[in-house]
């Protein structure tokens, strides 16, 4: 089986997740963020409550900016305005001014965006000043330009260029066409441009189609993402802007194998992956300085420094340690080769949704690896789909990595009102558990709710319905915790409040659901029943775990006649001071011995 | 319980049972029904043996016999060889039952339900490993911790001037623990499972589901109210096809954790299944090309053969219990070739360990029945769906025009790569690469070994060499052995390359010249030059091409890191690539 190789030091291996919220790749994500400073982009919008499409534009990036922070912060990112009277930029093009270079994100560039977002025009007009002749084609020169300087490695390049100006070079053939030219050469070296178009109006066909709908191969992914209909509100342009911001993100390529000789490769991406609080940076005191944190081992006997292959591993087997060397511990794993292999197919239906043992990942065909791959990806999916069934894989993603099972649950593409792609299609790969990892629980038949006990549910429920949306929820610890240190980050004199979305609001609930709660839990509890209070135990059936005894009262504990018996020590140690205490003993310092002791002697038994 | 395996095929003492029939009546005996089954068609048809032959008299009495004897224990189960070998060969986790987690179900403002969650599934895992000295059980270990500066020098930095603090971005942001405790998030919630709305089943997609375990909530033990009260939400979420979104606080003021409930009813019980959800931060929304024009140009011909393929490969039969590969009847692979390799290692200490065996492989292989009606589609499928693998131009093919240096990678690889180095090997000193642990003696034994590649163990010790004067924070009480190690190790390494080749040892101690000058190790150099430990000139190799003055003047630190270096450097680029093509 032919196996790929896996992009260089992409996303870490989720089995060891040590390195938390930080996503570090081999090489870095760069985004160039390119906007149009013409006059157009400051008039007001048609929509209501909404800025200009300017400070719309800059208000996505600095919550991208924002985010990225958070969530990606190898990434690096820069911004340039074109269109703009003054220049700065390393070529000397007119009207483009590179206002922030290819860097990682921070504070700074943060509190830059803010200014400039809160800018009044006189300022803006002072500083940067408006035009209309910057040329497109000098403006990705210079986008290009920064690329090229940059001495990380980047594991990929785009720009994301905002306006609302359809026809730039109206009329003017020779700059369409540097434009055009400039585009494809961006292309060859693997830089992608993205455009952002605002405003109701905007015709792609005028102008950009030509730009970013180069040839047959990207074709469909252009026209999907930027022959959407242009966007005149934030919220659309902020989520296209992180759509665009995660595609690049691939845990791996690998073969997926549906028969002998029938391969293609696929990409494999995470879709959810549980983001942790950052970790914290130990600093020199004086000078804030970052320092590293070294942990050496020697040996005592010859002051020999070990390294990693000094050690072995071992686990306890009959009493004896049963070593194991790092590199045979890594080839445990290793019972298949890396890929996907088809094992069969199952009915949709038959994937319960308890047959979860950790989030699934989205599969999508990698024609760049292997040519017809997109073709037999899209006939195993659409097959899928109409037949209802989901592919049970054997999945590996990369060498070492955990023996893993998947039913290939497939998903139709599909777009909203505006064009825009809302799901994507491919598989989700659901990881299966195995039977090693079902516990056994018993589970006992109890008493079930009569037909109009559940009707009287059922109206709770239609009460309380809302479309779910996982972007409703944002995690109230970390935003509590990022808010704090963005706060002092950026100087800010007060917080932001953080308002906690996951917890249950009854002033709502009760609103929305009035007397029909009240009337469920009439009918299935009994005016006296507490539910805080559980009803006194049954006598424990023989099969279940004697249920935790309730503390006793000390005071009902008569310890005198357990003394007698000799199972005086079975009380705690509470209750044996107490006790003692009573009767003016000396309990400090007493280990529980002595003190049963001194109970024997009291009684004198 | 006490199973007995017993096998079909019995052959016991001549014991002649008049009563024939009999045998049909008890073979309904003890033990799991599935397992009877198999047996039960062998029986009631002519009984054959394994072998094909019929069964002879004697056995069937026998088999009769033991089927008794087996019933009358009560406790005994019958089995066939096929059914018997595969319990014997694998190894069975102890399948840990689950704590209860018992708390309330928050319903409403003013309506609570008395529930007990328990892990119901979770990805099962080999028992964590311990760490010990490889070469030496009994060895102490020192730790040693410090700070350092992130320069040349690696500047050492007291542990009381060091502080703490986060990154946003590129920007360092220094608090103070304290402050930063009282502003900490919390819950404020007791320990409790809250319903925060009901949304239809299809909004949320098992795609969605986070975290790594699945709860199943029921009501209290024993609480036949609250079983009632729950008993309604069940089947009305069943009836509607809703699901519940809920909060999770798994203990008092600890921090929420979403979770969507699925209720599951069947004849023998009913309760609800809890799966974390993702949080906003924790899901990443991706746009992909479209794939509508490819399907649309699918012809009739392509679609049918992913269609036969579907079909050929089908897991599920008519009858629900001829599915195959079902997740409650398929073992880990990975933890059965753990239990595996431990077993070995145990009996046979110092063999390699075995590659996977064939029957761990199988068990996520495509299974036999179906793999024969996929291959009588899958050519066709192949001829329909070509596919051709593209060639990438990486930047390695740049480098091959040193072929020597591939090699040399490669064989490097193969040392790094050699899995039939088992722990006990370490133990018994098999050399196959210089650690830091022995070095001299890993040096030593290396060149004494089968065809040794000189430029290759030098660069090894070379290696292992800067990596000692690396972790090494100037002062403290493990320094002086370092020096002396470093010490030693140089000078076996001169010893060696005087007769082999002087370059390597030659090029080897002006980078580290380089080192010491940048790092001001003065130290190290004084120790250097003590034992006499410079270039190798002239006068002592001929092969050498250093005057005896050079080498002399080599020893002596330049408070200019530069001047010293210009002239080697030229020829190390040289020497380096001379290195290449050597193949010792």
């Amino acid at each position: 089986m032919a196996e790929f190789e896996y992009d260089a030091g992409e996303e870490k291996n989720e089995d060891d997740d040590e390195e938390g919220g930080s996503w570090f790749f081999g090489g870095r994500t760069a985004s160039i963020f390119l906007i149009d400073a013409s006059e157009d982009m400051f008039q007001a919008s048609s929509e209501a409550n909404e800025d200009p499409s300017f400070m719309r534009a800059v208000k996505c990036i600095h919550s991208t900016l924002r985010n990225k922070v958070i969530t990606s912060d190898q990434d690096m990112v820069s911004v340039v305005l074109f269109n703009t009277r003054e220049m700065k930029n390393a070529t000397d093009f007119s009207h483009i001014y590179v206002l922030q270079e290819l860097d990682r994100p921070g504070a700074e560039k943060i509190l830059e965006l803010e200014e400039l977002m809160n800018m009044s025009v006189k300022n803006f007009d002072k500083k940067f000043g408006n035009s209309n002749n910057a040329n497109i084609h000098d403006a990705l020169r210079v986008c290009q330009g920064i690329f090229t300087k940059c001495s990380s490695k980047l594991a990929g390049q785009s720009i994301l260029l905002f306006t609302c100006r359809d026809d730039p070079h109206h009329g003017d053939n020779q700059k369409q066409r540097q434009a055009v030219q400039k585009a494809k050469d961006l292309r060859e070296v693997s830089i992608s441009l993205e455009v952002l178009h605002m405003g109701e109006n905007f015709d792609v066909k005028k102008f950009y189609k030509d730009l970013i709908v180069l040839d047959d191969d990207e074709r469909e992914s252009q026209e999907q993402i930027t022959l959407a209909n242009p966007t005149s509100r934030f919220e659309e342009l902020m989520e296209r802007v992180t759509r665009l911001d995660h595609k690049q993100r691939t845990t791996g390529r690998v073969t997926f194998s549906l028969a002998p000789g029938v391969e293609m490769s696929v990409a494999v991406y995470t879709a959810v992956r549980k983001m942790y609080k950052p970790y914290k940076v130990k600093l020199r005191k004086v000078t804030n300085e970052e320092v590293r944190y070294m942990r050496k081992e020697y040996l005592e006997e010859t002051g020999e420094l070990l390294v990693p292959s000094d050690y072995v591993k071992y686990q306890e087997y009959g009493g004896k340690k049963i070593k194991f060397t790092l590199d045979e511990l890594r080839s445990l794993k290793s019972v298949y080769q890396p890929g996907i292999v088809l094992l069969g197919f199952k009915p949709i239906e038959y994937i319960k949704p308890y047959f979860h043992v950790k989030p699934a990942n989205f599969i999508y065909a990698d024609e760049k690896s292997v040519q017809g791959s997109n073709k037999m990806f899209a006939a195993l999916l659409d097959r899928c789909l109409e037949r209802k069934v989901a592919p049970i894989v054997r999945l590996i993603a990369r060498k070492n990595s955990s023996v893993s099972w998947a039913a290939l649950i497939p998903q139709s593409e599909e777009v909203d009102e505006n064009n825009s792609q809302i799901s994507p299609p491919g598989f989700h790969a659901c990881h299966l558990p195995f039977a090693d990892d079902f516990r056994n629980i018993q589970m006992e038949n109890m008493t079930r709710a009569t037909t109009d006990q559940v009707d009287a549910a059922k109206a709770v429920i239609k009460k309380l319905r809302f479309k779910y949306s996982p972007l409703s929820f944002p995690n109230p610890d970390l935003e509590t915790h990022w808010n704090n240190i963005e706060a002092l980050a950026l100087n800010r004199d007060s917080r932001e409040p953080v308002e906690d979305f996951t917890a249950p609001d009854y002033e709502q609930m009760a609103k929305q659901v009035g007397h029909r709660i009240d009337n469920l839990r009439d009918m299935v509890y009994p005016p006296s029943y507490d539910p805080a209070q559980p009803p006194k135990k049954r006598p424990a059936t023989s099969s279940a775990p004697a249920p935790k005894k309730a503390k006793p009262d000390p005071k009902s504990i008569n310890v005198e006649e357990m003394a007698k018996a000799g199972t005086v020590n079975k009380l705690t140690m509470d209750v044996l001071k107490a006790w003692l205490q009573e009767r003016g003993i000396k309990i400090s310092g007493k280990k529980k011995d002595q003190l049963v002791q001194d109970v024997m002697d009291e009684v004198g038994a | 319980m006490n199973i007995t395996y017993i096998n079909s095929i019995y052959s016991g003492p001549e014991i002649i049972n008049n009563d024939e029939d009999d045998e049909e009546n008890n073979i309904d005996g003890p033990g799991p029904s599935n397992k009877l089954k198999s047996m039960k068609n062998g029986s009631t048809h002519v009984s054959q043996n394994w072998n094909g032959k019929p069964k002879t008299r004697v056995q069937l009495a026998g088999e009769a016999l033991i089927t008794r004897i087996v019933e009358e224990i009560g406790e005994g189960v019958i089995c066939s060889f096929d059914d018997a070998i595969p319990q014997l060969l694998f190894f069975h986790k102890h399948s840990s039952a689950s704590g209860n987690w018992n708390a309330l179900l928050n319903v409403g403002p003013n309506f609570q339900i008395s529930i007990t969650g328990r892990i119901k599934v979770k990805h099962s895992t080999p028992p964590t490993w311990k760490t010990v000295y490889a070469h030496d059980e009994t060895g102490v270990i020192i730790k040693e911790t410090s700070y350092h500066l992130n320069d040349d020098a690696q500047t050492a930095v007291d542990e009381e001037d060091v502080i703490s603090g986060y990154r946003y971005g590129s920007t360092i942001v220094p608090v103070s623990e304290e402050d930063f405790q009282e502003l900490k998030y919390s819950s404020e919630s007791p320990r409790s499972l809250s319903i925060l709305g009901y949304a239809p089943n299809t909004n949320v997609p098992p795609s969605l589901q986070a975290g790594d375990q699945v709860l199943v909530i029921t009501a209290r033990e024993g609480d036949e109210v609250a079983a009632v009260a729950l008993s309604s939400f069940i089947q009305a979420l069943a009836e509607l096809d809703y699901v519940g979104i809920t909060r999770r606080i798994y203990n008092k003021n600890y921090n929420p954790v979403l979770g969507v409930l699925y209720p599951e009813i069947t004849k023998e019980y009913e309760c609800l299944i809890w799966i974390p959800l993702p949080f906003r931060e924790d899901v990443r929304m991706y746009t992909f090309p479209s794939l509508k024009r490819t399907t649309e140009k699918l012809s009739d011909d392509e679609k049918n053969a992913m269609d036969d393929l579907i079909s050929a490969m089908n897991l599920f039969g008519d009858d629900e219990d001829d599915e195959i590969m079902e997740p409650t009847g398929t073992l880990n692979p990975e933890l059965q070739h753990f239990f595996n390799m431990l077993t070995h290692r145990a009996l046979h200490e110092h063999d390699p360990l075995p590659p996977p065996a064939e029957h761990i492989i199988s068990i996520l292989d495509t299974p036999k029945e179906v793999v024969e009606r996929r291959d009588k589609v899958s050519v066709r499928l192949a001829s329909l769906f070509p596919t051709k693998k593209v060639v990438k131009s990486t930047k390695r093919d740049n480098e091959d025009l040193f072929a020597s240096k591939e090699e040399e990678i490669n064989k490097k690889k193969k040392l790094d790569d050699d899995t039939s180095v088992s722990a006990s090997d370490l133990s018994r000193a098999l050399v196959t690469k210089v650690t830091s642990a022995t070095p001299v003696n890993d040096f030593n034994t290396l060149l004494r070994g089968d065809a040794p590649n000189f430029a290759l163990i030098c660069s090894q010790i070379g290696d292992v060499i800067l990596q000692l004067v690396d972790n090494d924070g100037g002062s403290g009480p493990a320094s002086n052995a370092i020096y002396s190690k470093i010490v030693d190790c140089l000078t076996v390494f001169r010893q060696e390359s005087c007769i082999i080749d002087p370059a390597q040892y030659n090029n080897f101690i002006s980078r580290l010249k380089d080192t010491v000058t940048l790092r001001d190790l003065r130290t190290l150099w004084n120790s250097v030059k003590e034992g006499n430990l410079g270039q190798i000139s002239s006068n002592a190799s001929l092969k050498s091409n250093i005057s005896p003055e050079a080498a002399l003047k080599f020893l002596e630190l330049d408070e200019q890191p530069q001047e010293a270096v210009p002239e080697p450097k030229a020829e190390n680029a040289d020497d380096d690539f001379e290195d290449l093509l050597d193949d010792f």
